[in-house]
């Protein structure tokens, strides 16, 4: 049973209709990074698997409990932090966070060492006793994901969890989602900033008008490829390469090709080989990674072709 | 401890608000006391607690009640506890005492003060009763600016400033109705100790001899228990836990109950319960959402046979009212004799405007700027119950007015008018609203396609 099971859910608007058919699943362990343009309904995804807003149609799961049939104990079972999300200004961090613990059935010694482990866990063990508007922007957005982790949730939705962090902060941020996700949780991230879901993402939701393309989660970028550049062009080389097992010709011409290679190092050194055996005069074989920025675009462009 | 009651404690209490609550309040008592002849000081106590006790409980705390939840939707805290695994009880308990917590400080050292003062003069029965009258009238009071809150909220209003004024001036009211009322104990001291009157210390409910001051606190503790049951109720709905389809009429029917008992006989009683039901059905028609998305999802589900859930409030209140419309006609042969000359389709007359009302709010809810349905569906049900009569009574065709308006004193034939005429409007604005439903969805399906 996968953590996240969504079908076909379509939501409304009364002016629009925001949500049309998506479907995925996500497993546990998996980052999904939910990306698409302003207005493409990843918010309203969201707060739909939140069991915050109900679908016009569709299903939801979270840890197999239908969003619609059940949505308290969905409640239970999630953290979401919203896009734009308000702290208890006057309350200090232990008692945001403890707030946070009560509310979510985690009482007494439990909600104590919760309160600690959270507040070591986005950094703010030293800051305890500080008020909430003592805090900068940082961490305050690092008090809000606490208060969305403290009861250790199945499933974590991040509506633009790095918005307005600095390098440090998404770091930081970058190596929590990364650590919750080996402990088991399912995430989804929605971000405009491709490159900070980069370093944690597993797959990718693409979104637009309200549907998803590729019909459920592709890849996040993350892989390798090869980029070839001749000294001299050579009409041969488009054959050359289309010959080779195991390789797939991005883009290419007489003097130059990306190529994406199965097979890991020893690939990429038996077709360097086999282009300098075959008297292709190689001025350059060099390893590009593949962003999650180009796997966007590749599926946006993908999407409206 | 109830862990939204907690976190208000946390904001609302602190020792130097608590110390200012006590200087200031100490500073009044003291004047009050300083400023009364000799012989009138535990009565200026008693007078100036009371004062007060409306002030800070009736007037401030209906509207820090109010705005417990929308200050959250304001803050953006509000989504984060609609998560929380605190049930609707724990959270509505939490918001109606928590957010009140300075307030009621303030109030109980205020009706201290007042059973203080009252206590000189009076016997500790009637101290007692006076008090507890005071403190309910107030829960009662905060309970209705709470549900009424909860009711804009979801709407997705309730942030704006005359929404707070809103919340404020129907936790007042609410609170002068319940003081009224419970304002028969206070009555009863000057009865009390006036042994002629000593006779009128009873009420007749229900056909039933009553203690006055037992009885008046009854029905108060029983309204603040209906109006916790409501916020609850909404606060459920809030919270996305399931609803219960036979909650409805039970909203609807204490209150009716509890009025209709007043009432001289059983048609006049059965009369009294069906105006309070058409009142809040009135009042849930306007409380709730009315969109095409509500509408559209609430057929989709009556499709798939699980509508039951969604079932709204006023569709249910509407088959209440025609119910307390039958049992109107069924009373009427039981009419004492000053009210024979009515007729039997009072009720019948009255639920047919009450299905025209329902037809225009669906009409201009269904219309292109639906969020200024409300409003404009108001103006309109205005004009129909206010400027055509009134037209029709400047014309000398009193008898016409049936056409808008029920005639509480009218004969058979004037509410026979009433139901033709009503029928017919409902059947216009349903007709009408009909239209913009189809025309709306061909929008909703071509921005789907």
């Amino acid at each position: 049973m996968s953590m996240i099971e969504v079908e076909d859910v379509v939501y409304d608007y009364p002016t629009k209709r925001a949500l049309r058919g998506v479907r995925f699943t996500a497993e546990r362990g998996q980052v999904l990074a939910l990306v698409g343009p302003n207005g493409a309904g990843k918010t309203t995804l969201l707060r739909c698997l939140a069991a915050l807003d109900r679908p016009f149609s569709g299903k939801v799961r979270i840890d197999g409990v239908d969003t619609q049939d059940d949505p308290r104990r969905v409640h239970e079972k999630v953290g979401y932090l919203p896009d734009f999300y308000g702290l208890y200004d006057e309350l200090t961090v232990e008692q945001n966070l403890i707030y946070a613990a009560n509310a979510r059935r985690v009482t007494g010694a439990k909600a104590r060492d919760a309160v600690q482990r959270t507040a070591a866990s986005v950094g703010l063990d030293d800051r305890l006793k500080s008020r909430a508007s003592e805090l900068s922007r940082g961490l305050r957005q690092r008090l809000a994901i606490g208060q969305t982790i403290v009861h250790e949730p199945a499933a974590l939705l991040l509506d633009e969890p790095a918005a307005g962090l600095d390098p440090e902060a998404r770091r930081s941020l970058s190596d929590l989602i990364t650590g919750l996700a080996k402990g088991g949780m399912a995430i989804i991230v929605s971000s405009h900033i491709l490159a900070e879901l980069e370093d944690y993402s597993t797959a990718m939701l693409v979104m637009r008008d309200g549907a998803l393309i590729g019909d459920g989660p592709v890849a996040a970028g993350g892989g390798v490829r090869v980029r070839i550049v001749l000294a001299r062009p050579d009409e041969r080389l488009a054959n050359a390469l289309a010959a080779q097992a195991g390789i797939k010709v991005e883009s290419g011409d007489a003097s130059s090709a990306l190529v994406t290679l199965d097979g890991g190092p020893e690939a990429n050194a038996a077709l360097l080989r086999t282009l300098v055996v075959d008297n292709f005069l190689v001025a350059s074989f060099a390893e590009e990674r593949v962003s999650l920025e180009d796997a966007y675009m590749a599926a946006q462009a993908g999407g409206r072709a | 401890m109830n862990a939204e009651f907690r976190r208000n404690i946390w904001l609302e209490i602190s020792l130097s608000r608590i110390a200012l609550m006590t200087g200031v309040l100490a500073l009044i008592f003291a004047l009050a006391w300083l400023s009364a002849g000799a012989d009138d000081k535990a009565g200026a106590i008693a007078g100036t607690g009371q004062a007060l006790f409306g002030v800070i409980v009736g007037l401030w705390g209906s509207y820090k009640a109010g705005r417990s939840v929308s200050d959250e939707i304001k803050e953006r805290t509000w989504d984060f506890q609609r998560l929380s695994a605190l049930s609707p009880m724990a959270m509505t308990l939490g918001k109606l005492f928590g957010a009140t917590a300075y307030v009621w400080y303030g109030g109980l050292l205020c009706a201290g003060a007042y059973a203080f003062g009252m206590g000189q003069n009076d016997t500790i029965a009637n101290t007692a009763y006076a008090t507890m009258g005071l403190i309910v009238t107030g829960v009662f009071a905060h309970a209705v600016a709470l549900f009424v809150s909860l009711g804009a909220v979801r709407r997705g209003r309730g942030q704006g400033r005359i929404d707070s004024f809103v919340y404020t001036i129907a936790g007042i009211a609410a609170f002068q109705t319940a003081g009224a009322i419970s304002g028969r104990t206070f009555e009863m001291l000057r009865q009390a100790i006036d042994p002629e009157n000593s006779l009128q210390d009873v009420i007749t409910w229900w056909g039933m001899t009553l203690p006055a001051q037992p009885l008046s606190l009854a029905i108060v503790c029983a309204l603040m228990l209906w109006a916790v049951a409501t916020a609850w109720r909404l606060m459920r709905v809030e919270l996305q836990a399931p609803a219960n389809p036979l909650w409805f009429p039970l909203f609807v029917l204490v209150p009716a109950l509890l009025v209709a008992g007043s009432g001289g006989d059983i048609f006049a009683r059965v009369v009294m319960a069906y105006v309070v039901i058409h009142g809040l059905v009135l009042f849930t028609l306007l409380a709730e959402p009315k969109d095409i998305v509500a509408w559209r999802a609430l057929v989709a589900r009556q499709k798939s046979g699980d509508a039951g859930r969604y079932w709204p409030a006023a569709l249910t209140g509407l088959m209440v009212a025609f119910v307390a419309a039958l049992a109107i006609a069924a009373a009427f042969p039981f009419a004492g004799e000053s009210e024979s000359r009515h007729s039997a389709l009072f009720g019948f007359a009255a639920f047919a405007f009450l299905l025209r009302e329902t037809a225009i709010f669906a009409f201009f809810h269904l219309g292109a700027r639906q969020r200024r349905g409300d409003f404009a569906a108001l103006v309109t049900i205005a004009l129909l119950c206010f400027a055509g009569p009134a037209i029709l009574n400047i014309a000398n065709m009193h008898a016409g007015t049936g056409l808008f308006i029920v005639d509480v004193e009218g004969d058979q034939i004037s509410h026979l008018l009433s139901i033709a005429s009503g029928l017919v409007q409902a059947a216009i604005f349903g007709v009408l609203a009909q239209g913009r439903w189809k025309g709306r969805e061909k929008t909703v399906e071509a921005a789907a396609a």
